[in-house]
């Protein structure tokens, strides 16, 4: 991977309400994020000449807009499909195919209005021949299960795992558009009722109604843009299977190849990162992706989140929205860390105390999608 | 068969062979001739190495839990709610392949069920053309036994105690309704909250807030229960009061059918009939001398509690014990409000109240919440049949109030009709497949209606 790339992020915005949104579609959802993205970095409907986007079809949602992109992607690998569109997004920037690309996706995934039409499986799908007689709970618990086997091979503890609930909550008191804002301490997740062993229910993601958008252009187009330019300096993707009984080893995803792959390519090591956002469907996926992605040995996790340090005033501040625990999580969440990502490193909370990372400069965004299936990381940064 | 609710498997040409080894007994894999590995779920070609050369090969059925997760009490997908607490497990055979399965045969708890235990296949027939491989410990795990023993005999006190509450109504003296309402709803509440603070601590207030909009419903229909059931009781035999209570887990079929769309199994529409035709002999019955308004407070009493089981189906987690205040509060406020001027009862009613309130009612719900964690739910209907028939009973003995012919041939249809629904229930859910709720940190009504019924 030694070919250059200088594609920047210039607009990230959410649909005007996230949240619960009873009286709006999802292709509505993503209209309004796709408008409030654009005119975030100052560009207009008619200059989105790539379209990537999961969930809908790409011809879909171009419909909807009313745009003629000639460069479409509608790669879906569940949650993580975002993250990965970033890196397909630049490639074709970089090719000089496309000027400006918009990805696009959320839903309204707690109204249920205007969902898009199932991608699950059929019963004669390999899920409804091999998981699904068995009732496991979907994703939930697909992740438990994972979860279950990285208790008994290294000792992680419940108490480990809410200390990641309770950190995206406090990042969330800071946050006016999240969810949940209400304190929340180790004892009342441990409290909380227990749905698929071992997961209890604060150690799941919300259900909401969001979409967000993400506008990319080249770096020397950025620069006549509203707002300051954030480069995309590497990305990864990597896949390890997609139902959960074909997982080669619960304890571990594919972060551990789009995590490692996307470092090389930005060049910059792990020490050097200000900021991140790891997706957090369950408490569960934030944990295995640090150690995937290489922020810590296999199974140190659970340290590795304790005492506070991924909390606002922590050294390691992690999912500074509130993350899919507590801001928002509409079904797929990849989008949305690509938003705070950006955000974070622009500065756009500078005059709002804590909820800003003082000083971030480089930051990353890692996707898991399906169940621990599929995974993108990016490495963002300002200069 | 087609009373098989849950999804099945629908085959395709390579994996047929699979399906067709369980339902001959004898589980056959796909081996690779090639690499040597054995490859799940059955493909054209090996993961491994690419060959082609997949052999159907013959496998032990033995292997070890690789990982798993319970799904609690009221969750799991459609048809699944009604086994929960079951376990989900990734089983590692011994030839080196993973499936996913349950493991039967074992409490679902994460004391008795454990990653790395030996388990060895099963076969579950479920319909004709197919049967799912399950997986049970090789060196069977002692069930909770004495805790379901226990669980079986608390329940047993429980029902023998609540099942008095006939009589104590029959010995209060001057006491009307509204003032028993008042006197055993203060101290029922009295009971709950000391129980609730022995548990819950500095957290009571906050747990019963946290009830919401579930428990305010929960508790209107418990109230609405607990009022029409002392009308009834005060207007006709105790034994028509109970009889028509009795058919509760057929009005919460129905209930469920219409309002949260559950599907009605053929089996429970014929009891249901039978039932049915019971509550219909009573009635008429009451109509013919005179005791119709009894009659139907009993069968409005029958119908709020079944709303209740259904409000606790919809929204699943609802808390017993503050629902239980909550209720009580209701019928406080009720009873206050109509009998506020008039408040003074002799001291042996007060005592009655109290004994019925805070005793049996406290104990009886108390019990029953306790044993509700680890026994299924065709046994504590049983159990709730059990205090339905002997309340009659003790007052025959004690008071001496005799139902008419028809009352008691309609019970025994009613009763008959729940008892024997209940044990096809038993002899169809698997020994050992549903048992424990793992770890319950939150007391949670079993939501599959039937919850007990006692006042």
């Amino acid at each position: 991977m030694s070919y250059s790339v200088d594609t920047t992020v210039v607009g990230v915005a959410e649909s005007d309400e996230i949240g619960v949104v009873p009286d709006k579609s999802t292709i509505q959802l993503q209209g309004e994020a796709t408008l409030n993205a654009l005119a975030d970095a100052g560009l207009q409907l008619s200059d989105v000449d790539g379209l990537f986007t999961a969930g809908f079809r790409p011809p879909e949602v171009a419909e909807y807009l009313g745009i003629q992109p000639h460069y479409f992607d509608g790669t879906h690998v569940g949650g993580s499909s975002f993250v990965v569109h970033l890196g397909h997004a630049a490639a074709a920037i970089s090719l000089g195919r496309i000027d400006v690309a918009l990805i696009v996706g959320g839903e309204s995934g707690r109204s249920r209005i205007g969902q898009p039409a199932s991608w699950g499986s059929s019963a004669q799908g390999m899920a409804g021949q091999f998981e699904t007689p068995y009732g496991l709970p979907d994703a939930l618990g697909g992740y438990a299960m994972a979860c279950a086997r990285h208790m008994h091979q290294y000792g992680t503890s419940s108490e480990q795992l809410a200390e990641i609930a309770v950190a995206a909550r406090k990042w969330a008191a800071l946050n006016p558009r999240a969810y949940k804002r209400d304190p929340l301490t180790v004892e009342d997740v441990l409290a909380s009722p227990m749905i698929s062993w071992p997961f209890r229910r604060l150690d799941c993601c919300l259900v909401t109604d969001a979409a967000g958008a993400v506008v990319l252009t080249s770096f020397d187009r950025a620069r006549d843009l509203k707002q300051k330019p954030v480069r995309l300096l590497g990305w990864g993707e990597g896949h390890d299977h997609q139902i959960i009984s074909q997982a080669p080893d619960l304890t571990s995803g594919p972060g551990r190849i789009s995590g490692p792959d996307a470092f090389a390519m930005a060049g910059v090591r792990h020490e050097d990162i200000d900021v991140a956002q790891v997706y957090d469907s369950f408490t569960y996926t934030v944990l295995t992706s640090l150690e995937d992605i290489g922020f810590c040995k296999k199974g140190e996790g659970g340290d590795f989140v304790s005492g506070g340090r991924i909390a606002p005033g922590g050294d390691f501040p992690l999912n500074t929205s509130g993350g899919g625990l507590s801001y928002t999580h509409p079904g797929m969440f990849g989008i949305f860390p690509i938003i705070e990502c950006v955000r974070q490193l622009r500065g756009d909370f500078v005059d709002q105390g804590p909820r800003q990372v003082e000083g971030a400069k480089l930051g990353l965004v890692h996707g898991t999608g399906g169940r621990l299936s599929a995974t993108g990381t990016a490495i963002l940064a300002v200069d | 068969m087609t009373d098989y609710l849950k999804p099945l498997p629908k085959f395709d040409p390579v994996t047929a062979p699979f399906w067709e080894s369980l339902r001959r007994g004898k589980a056959e894999v796909q081996c690779c001739d090639d690499c040597k590995s054995f490859v799940f779920y059955p493909r054209a070609l090996c993961p491994s190495c690419g060959s082609r050369n997949l052999v159907w090969t013959p496998v032990s059925g033995k292997g070890q839990i690789y990982s798993l997760t319970i799904v609690t009490p009221g969750r799991g997908p459609g048809a699944f709610k009604s086994d929960s607490p079951y376990v989900v497990a990734l089983v590692e055979l011994e030839e080196g392949c993973r499936m996913m399965s349950n493991i039967v045969d074992v409490a679902a708890n994460p004391e008795d069920v454990k990653i790395g235990m030996s388990v060895e296949i099963v076969y579950d027939r479920v319909t004709e053309d197919i049967t799912l491989p399950k997986f049970r410990p090789v060196t069977p795990v002692k069930p909770k036994g004495s805790r379901r023993g226990f669980a079986m005999a608390i329940m047993a006190l429980g029902s023998i105690a609540i099942s008095f509450a006939g009589v104590l109504v029959r010995s209060i003296e001057d006491a009307d309704s509204w003032q028993i309402n008042f006197y055993r709803a203060l101290s029922h509440i009295t009971a709950i909250m000391l129980i609730l603070i022995l548990q819950y601590r500095g957290k009571t207030l906050s747990r019963i807030r946290g009830v919401g909009r579930p428990g305010i419903l929960g508790g209107l229909m418990l109230a609405g229960a607990g009022i029409s059931y002392l009308q009834s009781i005060t207007h006709t035999t105790v034994a028509n009061t109970l009889f028509l209570l009795s058919a509760i887990p057929f009005f919460t079929a129905l209930l469920a059918w219409l309002v949260v769309n559950e599907r009605l199994r053929r089996k429970t529409l014929i009891t249901m009939l039978v039932a049915a035709a019971g509550v219909a002999v009573i009635l008429a019955d009451g109509f013919g001398i005179g005791s119709a308004y009894g009659n139907l407070m009993g069968l409005l009493a029958a119908l709020c509690f079944s709303g209740f089981a259904v409000i606790v189906r919809k929204y699943r987690d609802v808390e017993m014990m503050p629902t239980l205040v909550v209720s009580s509060v209701i019928i406080l406020f009720v009873s206050l409000a109509a009998r506020y001027n008039d408040l003074v009862i002799s001291p042996k009613d007060v005592l009655l109240c109290f004994i019925w309130g805070a005793i049996l009612a406290g104990f009886a719900n108390w019990v029953f919440i306790i044993a509700s964690r680890y026994l299924i739910a065709a046994e504590a209907t049983l159990f709730m049949m059990l205090e339905f028939s002997l309340g009659p009973i003790w007052v025959w003995m004690f008071i001496g109030e005799i139902p008419t012919e028809m009352t008691v041939i309609g019970g025994i249809m009613v009763i008959g009709a729940v008892a024997w629904h209940s044990l096809l229930q038993l002899q169809t859910v698997k020994r050992g497949t549903v048992t424990v709720d793992p770890v319950p940190p939150v007391q949670v009504v079993k939501a599959n209606g039937t919850t007990e019924a006692n006042f």
